[in-house]
């Protein structure tokens, strides 16, 4: 019971952090979205059935917030998660940085797609405006870019942490083989 | 897990959430404002430290002033214009009993192609779709476009979505559109081909929508782009107020 009510305290200061904190840094660094590398970081590298309860209640706070039609973001993050373990367990052989580099900018570029495709849909069934305006560039560009930078300290930080930092952390080892 | 999404997307729909997102709102609105402020003063400080201090405060000041006096010498002008024109007395004091809701800033969409704010209040205080968002003593910095019961967001002046019917203070008091021009600046359009405009001139709101009341101060004309052939030409306007750090702003009901 107290580690549920642990990672819902640690869901919300995650959703605060990303609305209300990262958000007020200048462009382009506010393009990085903490919830979706962490959502990617935990699919290749920790466990992905986190991911998915991550997914679910960052989402879900997120939504709160959000502009968008609720549950186009919860969703988003959760067909995220699972379309990073599919291209992990069929494409990817190990948990290397490259492989959580690589997966954490198409896990970014699968998000923004899904976010604005949900968005154009709900809009055109409302009737409502299509303000097909986009700017596209942060969202296909910047976002994958920080995405990729922040996860990348994220698996160094976790490795260091863990103290299983290895001279062959960018490279295949027996060490981060891949998860059966 | 997709089928609690989809439940929870109905509970949603007719409205059982909202008390619990109330809850939640109220609850941790002044944590996320304290936060949101604490990022704001970080930045503040990083762009301090970047620059020659004092000389950014004394900047700073001087901006301030200038926007002070901007803004009175708008007000003046709109006032000087309306009285000449005739217009009911009464409009015009209408115009200027303006009434409105003080409001803090929670956070910014996290969608990085998203140019806006999110507000601690909602439809509850009386918050309204198109209603216009205003700092200090009537500096137009955005418009809101999402209401929730105990949350609103507003698009800034800078999002591409945004369109505000617009004048520019010149002889002609050439009227068009402002639009936001991806994040980075504002650009109004449709102005008359045939009408002069200047650098430095003055762009207010022209009170045409009806939520946004005439003579709100957008920003100054910095370019003018012209071609020959063109029925209309467009001006790159810069606010006079920076809208990316605000804290507490007021909505106009």
């Amino acid at each position: 019971m107290n580690k549920i009510i642990l990672n819902i305290l640690i869901i919300i200061l995650l959703g605060i952090i990303q609305v209300s904190f990262l958000t007020t840094w200048p462009f382009p660094v506010n393009s990085f979205n903490l919830i979706l590398s962490l959502v990617v970081f935990l699919v290749v590298i920790v466990n992905y059935h986190q991911a998915l309860w991550l997914a679910f209640g960052a989402g879900l706070f997120l939504e709160i917030y959000s502009s968008s039609f609720f549950g186009v973001i919860v969703i988003s993050l959760l067909i995220l998660a699972m379309a990073v373990n599919f291209l992990f367990n069929n494409f990817f052989t190990n948990r290397s940085s490259y492989s959580l580099i690589i997966l954490g900018i198409l896990g970014t570029l699968i998000y923004n797609l899904l976010t604005t495709a949900m968005d154009f849909l709900v809009n055109l069934f409302r009737g409502e405006d299509l303000l097909w305006y986009y700017n596209i560039w942060p969202k296909l560009f910047w976002q994958p870019i920080f995405n990729a930078i922040i996860l990348l300290v994220i698996f160094y930080v976790y490795y260091l942490s863990t103290d299983r930092l290895t001279t062959s952390l960018f490279f295949s080892s027996n060490s981060y083989e891949k998860r059966s | 897990m997709l089928a609690v999404v989809i439940l929870l997307i109905f509970l949603k729909a007719v409205g059982i959430l909202s008390p619990l997102e109330a809850l939640i709102t109220r609850v941790l609105s002044p944590i996320e404002h304290f936060v949101y402020a604490s990022g704001v003063k970080v930045n503040g400080l990083y762009s301090s430290f970047t620059g020659k201090d004092v000389l950014l405060s004394e900047n700073s000041n001087l901006k301030d002033q200038l926007a002070a006096l901007t803004v009175q010498n708008a007000q003046i002008q709109v006032e000087l214009a309306e009285l000449k024109e005739a217009l009911i007395q009464h409009d015009f004091l209408d115009s200027r009993d303006l009434r409105a809701i003080t409001v803090r800033v929670v956070g910014k969409n996290p969608q990085p192609d998203f140019q806006s704010i999110i507000l601690d209040q909602g439809a509850k205080a009386g918050i309204r779709v198109g209603q216009p968002v205003i700092v200090k003593d009537g500096m137009l910095v955005g418009k809101i476009f999402k209401v929730n019961d105990y949350t609103s967001e507003a698009l800034l002046l800078s999002d591409p979505r945004i369109r505000v019917a617009a004048e520019i203070q010149n002889n002609l008091k050439s009227r068009g559109v402002v639009v936001g021009e991806h994040g980075l600046s504002l650009k109004m359009e449709l102005i008359p081909q045939n009408e002069i405009i200047e650098i430095d001139n003055l762009v207010i709101t022209s009170g045409v929508e009806p939520t946004i009341p005439r003579g709100l101060v957008i920003g100054r004309v910095v370019r003018i782009e012209s071609q020959s052939n063109a029925l209309f030409h467009s001006a790159f306007v810069k606010p006079i107020t920076d809208i990316e750090n605000l804290l507490v702003v007021s909505v106009i009901e």
